[in-house]
């Protein structure tokens, strides 16, 4: 799912971007500070029980004094409990708020998203979309479990460490300090090569992927062309040059992790032959020699940490870049107006429409020029014209999909612009011809989570043609509809017929499906689509010879313009676009109906 | 598990040199605290002599070890990502043979998961899995031998505490898996509400319901934040429970063992050596978990990878004939059904082609048009003696001879991700005059010119992509650079208008003159011209002859023919228009 564009690295670090990234945690600073609190104590804890070590061996072994052994043991104990504690409330509020704040993100996106402009929203892959609500918001959710935290918890260590072996010897410890700068060359080093050679194999991976998609999906032409042997080859190098990418990465990771114990091994054997000598000089315990061993690691693993956690602030940024662009989004303009109840008339006035949003759209831009026409409340406008002529656009501007670049859209009177959309839209019966099914129940399916009485939804099903369809459904009007797998493609269009009957609307948009469907469902389809049509206003993208002929006016559109306009009869006498467009689709109906036989 | 193992065995000698750097690493890596153990008790006994020696042996570990990790990282992973190579190469040179019977079944995602995520699964378990069980054994083994080496009273009080933290281990992490689980499901639930509130928008906003489902996301989203919660606070307590209880052996070790010290009954040096071996048994504790988890899935994965291979793929018996010289071609009361089928596809169809002539077949969908070119093609298996082909019995001949013979340009056109170049020529020794000429026919030659790389220009995701027409007009290119015996066109002409339908057909009587010629298609112009035109329905021929003959008989040909010429040239339907 990871687009070419989601591995793009930040350039450095933003700090508007770092500043949004705080503000989303804001809120909850107090658990946040607490747990910053808590992990420099685990930290400190950490740096404490090597001391404790130290004086066991020196003030209980090498001094026989059994107390002090019992006393040390004690503190061990008490240190390690003490760790425990601040280490498990520590994670415990960490968690807790960056969970919190990441849900506040996801419902941000998620509302932003949806109150999205439709045009947008179609034009995106939705994959990507989703994304940005799910895994670009856990990315982000590291930038505060694991980056604040992790550095505050590292550089503490770091520094803690430190501090106690200069106090204890300061020549030593600047002699294990020196195994500082080559780790943190070798991490860096590591870091910037293991970027490349990661997105090397991911690239390869997808590659090989892709072969094996298309490969696949064709192979039966590669069978019937008898190249089976040959993809066979063509696959050995795609997939050999997948096995040399991770073999470099393999090298690079085999390589790391052994450079920095050669790097930990020669501080060790630094410190035990400089630490030997000044033991036996009598300037340092025993104790204190194996505190500095024990210490080493200590002092490493956070220095090599550092440098992921860089990595991961990176990716965490980039992951907020993406979030911020939809978190920017605008909203899809509406009016605030709800004139009453409605009676149902549209017109359009001198509508113009370009998709061009930037600057004079040019002539070829225009999609409609200057259309006008009213229909009365209770009447029936059938739109018919050629592909691209502009029938779907009328549709989306009556919904408010889209607004009039020029000239106006109104209802009852009403410009639709200072109307309420979702009021507006609660009143209008859409009908599409894909109908999308979710995968709750029928019923949910119907209501699209408004709460209707079911005896409605059962009437809408009847008036549909779909109710013993459903009947027959395990469950009935709660089947699940996962998939939509139970219906038919005829049928799915009865449910969006059956979705708008269900709201008993006023005006209808309706666009007629043209899929082939069976000779029964498209006489269903035909009665549920008068039932639905009677005794309301409706405007209709006609593909049936009998719905434009049942219409009470007629518009040819040609060219984003209306080439005429009028009844059937008085059309059709008329023998222009609109006969030519009638003879030929009474013989594409025809047609289909022979090749149904 | 021995499964697994006997997957490696073509790698037996990688895998044996990342073992024995695997055991090699463990013994240096454990000898580290007893050179400290010795020398701790030299400088207790102000003995500097060792001194230098010992710093030198401990560099000597950090260089040997870190060799040796490479050593058996290089091979050991190396290995099982040969085998994920190889096992992909063997899962692809199955799949792609996979007889029509069975592939139909599989889905290509589900072919792709098997490629994908069951292979990494045996990977897994074959590398890391190995790896970790392997190394913790060792390392078990040798730590053991160590501490009892050098107390074998304090070894067994400081294993104490070991069953107790593999229990808590054991617990702990079935809880945390519980509610990983649970969170996992309700993210993948959150997202999969996110995908339908946008592929759904056009519905729900045009029905002014945007709040109520940004309501079903909250809940979506709160359930979610409930469950990652539940898991983050269970790991915040369990994750550093382990920790904690091996500091029960720490204390141990510094209570009992340092009274042991001050009794003389332990060595300073051994003390400080025993911790040390202590530290590196962690790890092994925590291994077997893992390790367990990982062969169980792996061995599922190679269950399925298993059973997809066991699947049939298209072979031919040792006796199969080869193609005849003749390209006559006859059905002798052919009837098929599919497998699984009540009702039969094809019956009773009898007709003889003679070789060069052209046959047309039209008929309503799902007449049995394809299914008939597909047992042409030996794509499903025709009954014995219903097909034959220059005389011959078609179910007994070599597919591959079948297929060499008879090229089809199919009803989906399948185009991939390569040139137009290689597109056309598809593996066939070809000139470049060769393709120009097929691509001239197939009336595509005009448009690839046009091309940003003309013939070289790519195809597909990464290149151009073409439409529906124009694929069509590429493969029919493709099928006619092979010039075949008998060329097969399985409604391949659907998305190309009218207009280059006529073209290309009247190209194709010139060029097919004498050539055997299939055409099965939907518009009567398409086969107007077939020496033989046969009308399927419901699997049987209702109708045959010419064109002249089925017009003057009147039947469903005829008006076919007549509605097409009433439809107009079909410009509002065709993409090429």
């Amino acid at each position: 799912m990871s687009a070419p564009d989601d591995d793009r690295p930040v350039a450095g670090l933003d700090r508007r971007l770092l500043r949004r990234l705080l503000a989303f945690a804001w809120p909850h600073r107090r658990a946040f500070i607490v747990a910053l609190l808590l992990a420099m104590a685990a930290a400190g804890c950490e740096v404490l029980l090597p001391v404790m070590i130290k004086s066991a061996i020196d003030g209980g072994l090498i001094g026989r004094d059994h107390g002090h052994l019992v006393v040390i043991a004690m503190a061990v104990a008490g240190i390690m409990i003490a760790r425990y504690v601040a280490g498990a409330v520590g994670a415990w509020l960490t968690q807790g708020a960056t969970q919190r704040v990441l849900a506040e993100v996801r419902a941000k996106v998620c509302a932003r998203l949806m109150r999205a402009a439709l045009p947008w929203i179609e034009g995106q892959p939705i994959g990507r979309l989703m994304t940005r609500a799910t895994s670009d918001v856990a990315a982000v959710g590291e930038m505060y479990a694991t980056v604040l935290v992790g550095v505050v918890r590292d550089c503490c260590l770091l520094i803690g460490v430190l501090t106690v072996l200069l106090v204890v010897d300061a020549r030593l410890g600047i002699l294990a300090a020196l195994a500082l700068p080559p780790l943190a060359c070798v991490s860096w080093q590591f870091r910037a090569h293991a970027r490349g050679a990661f997105r090397e194999v991911r690239t390869r991976v997808a590659a090989v992927l892709a072969w094996l998609q298309e490969r696949l999906s064709g192979a039966r032409t590669l069978r019937l062309f008898a190249r089976e042997a040959d993809s066979a080859r063509e696959f050995a190098v795609v997939n050999g040059a997948e096995y040399r990418a991770n073999m470099r990465q393999l090298g690079l990771f085999a390589l790391f992790q052994p450079l920095i114990q050669l790097i930990a091994g020669a501080a060790a054997a630094l410190l035990l032959w400089q630490g030997g000598l000044a033991v036996l000089a009598g300037d340092l315990t025993l104790g204190e020699l194996n505190l500095f061993l024990l210490s080493l690691d200590l002092m490493l693993s956070p220095a090599r940490d550092l440098a992921e956690r860089y990595a991961q602030l990176q990716s965490a940024l980039a992951a907020a870049e993406r979030i911020v662009v939809v978190l920017d989004l605008p909203v899809e303009p509406s009016g605030a107006g709800r004139p009453g109840e409605l009676a149902g008339s549209i017109a359009f006035d001198d509508v113009w429409f370009a998709y061009r949003g930037d600057g004079e759209p040019t002539d070829a831009d225009w999609v409609l020029r200057g259309v006008t026409f009213s229909a009365a409340a209770g009447t029936r406008l059938a739109l018919v014209g050629p592909t691209g002529a502009g029938k779907t656009t009328i549709a989306l501007l009556a919904l408010g999909f889209l607004r009039p670049t020029r000239g106006r859209v109104l209802i009852d009177g009403v410009d639709l612009a200072t109307i309420d959309l979702s009021w507006l839209r609660a009143r209008i019966g859409a009908v599409f011809q894909e109908s999308f099914l979710f995968a709750g129940s029928v019923a949910e399916n119907l209501g699209l989570r408004a709460d209707l009485p079911r005896a409605r939804l059962h009437a809408a099903l009847v008036a549909a043609q779909l109710d013993r369809a459903v009947a027959a459904l395990p469950g009935g009007l709660d089947a699940p509809l996962a998939g939509g797998g139970a219906l038919s493609s005829g049928e799915r269009q009865l449910l969006a017929l059956a979705r708008a009957l269900a709201r008993d609307p006023r005006l209808i948009v309706l666009d007629e499906a043209t899929a082939h469907v069976d000779v029964a469902t498209e006489d269903r389809i035909r009665r549920a689509q008068a039932v639905l049509l009677a005794g309301r206003t409706a405007l209709i993208i006609a593909h049936r010879l009998a719905t434009i002929r049942d219409a009470d006016a007629i518009l040819v559109l040609e060219h984003g313009r209306i080439a005429d306009q009028g009844p059937h009869a008085e059309l059709y006498a008329r023998a222009g676009l609109y006969r030519e467009l009638h003879d030929r689709q009474s013989a594409i109906d025809e047609l289909a109906d022979l090749e149904r036989t | 598990m021995w499964r697994l193992l006997a997957c490696l065995k073509p790698y037996r000698g990688r895998v044996a040199l990342g073992m024995l750097c695997l055991l090699a690493v463990d013994l240096v890596v454990m000898w580290a605290p007893r050179v400290l153990g010795a020398e701790i008790d030299r400088l207790a006994r102000d003995d500097g002599s060792g001194l230098s020696r010992s710093a030198a042996t401990l560099l000597a570990i950090g260089v040997a070890s870190a060799g040796l990790r490479f050593g058996w990282r290089w091979c050991l992973i190396g290995a099982s990502r040969a085998l994920r190579r190889d096992l992909r190469q063997r899962l692809y040179e199955h799949l792609a043979r996979l007889h029509e019977s069975v592939a139909a079944r599989r889905s290509v995602g589900e072919m792709l998961s098997l490629a994908s995520s069951d292979i990494e699964a045996v990977q897994m378990a074959c590398g890391f899995g190995l790896l970790a069980a392997a190394d913790a054994l060792i390392l078990m083994v040798i730590g053991l031998v160590m501490l009892l080496d050098l107390s074998p009273a304090l070894t067994l009080a400081a294993l104490v505490p070991l069953p107790a933290l593999a229990v808590v281990a054991w617990l702990g992490g079935r809880a945390i898996h519980a509610r990983a689980t649970t969170a996992q499901e309700s993210t993948a639930a959150f997202a999969e509400r996110v995908r339908e509130s946008l592929a759904g928008a056009r519905v729900i906003k045009a029905h002014g319901r945007d709040d109520a489902f940004l309501a079903a996301l909250d809940d979506a989203n709160r359930r979610l934040m409930d469950d990652q919660l539940a898991l983050a606070r269970w790991s915040a307590m369990v994750e550093p429970l382990a920790a904690l209880l091996a500091g029960v052996t720490v204390i141990v070790v510094l209570l009992y063992g340092g009274s042991l010290v001050l009794d003389g009954a332990l060595g300073l040096g051994d003390f400080v050596a025993f911790t040390g071996c202590l530290a590196l048994l962690a790890w092994p504790m925590s291994a077997v978990g893992m390790v367990v988890n990982l062969a169980r899935r792996g061995t599922a994965a190679l269950d399925r990878l298993e059973s997809a291979q066991a699947e049939p793929v298209e072979s031919d018996p040792a006796d199969a004939l080869p193609a005849p010289v003749d390209d006559a071609l006859a059905a002798h009361a052919l009837t098929f059904t599919y497998p699984g089928a009540t009702r039969a596809a094809l019956s009773d169809v009898t007709f003889a082609l003679n070789a060069g002539a052209t046959l047309g077949i039209v008929g309503p969908t799902g007449a049995g048009k394809s299914t008939l070119a597909h047992l042409l093609l030996r794509i499903h298996e025709p009954p014995t003696g219903a097909l034959t082909f220059g005389g011959v019995d078609l179910a007994r001949m070599r597919r591959g001879d079948v297929r060499r013979a008879v090229v089809v340009v199919p009803q989906e056109p399948v185009v991939f991700s390569t040139s137009v170049l290689e597109n056309i020529a598809f593996g066939a020794p070809l000139d470049d005059a060769a393709v120009a000429g097929a691509a001239e026919a197939a009336r595509i030659a005009d448009e690839i010119a046009a091309m940003p790389d003309g013939y070289a220009t790519l195809l597909g995701e990464r290149g151009l992509t073409l439409s529906g027409g124009q694929r069509q007009r590429v493969t029919l290119a493709r099928a006619l650079a092979r010039d075949p015996r008998v060329l097969l066109l399985d409604d391949a002409l659907s998305s190309v208008d009218a207009r280059t339908e006529a073209a290309i057909v009247g190209d194709l009587r010139r060029r097919r003159a004498g050539r055997t010629t299939i055409i099965i298609a939907h518009r009567a112009s398409a086969v107007r011209h077939a020496d033989l035109i046969i009308v399927l329905d419901h699997g049987r021929i209702s109708e045959r002859g010419t064109h002249a003959g089925l017009l003057a008989a009147g039947g469903w040909y005829a008006r076919l023919a007549r509605l097409q010429l009433a439809a107009g040239d079909g410009a509002l339907d065709g993409d090429d228009a």
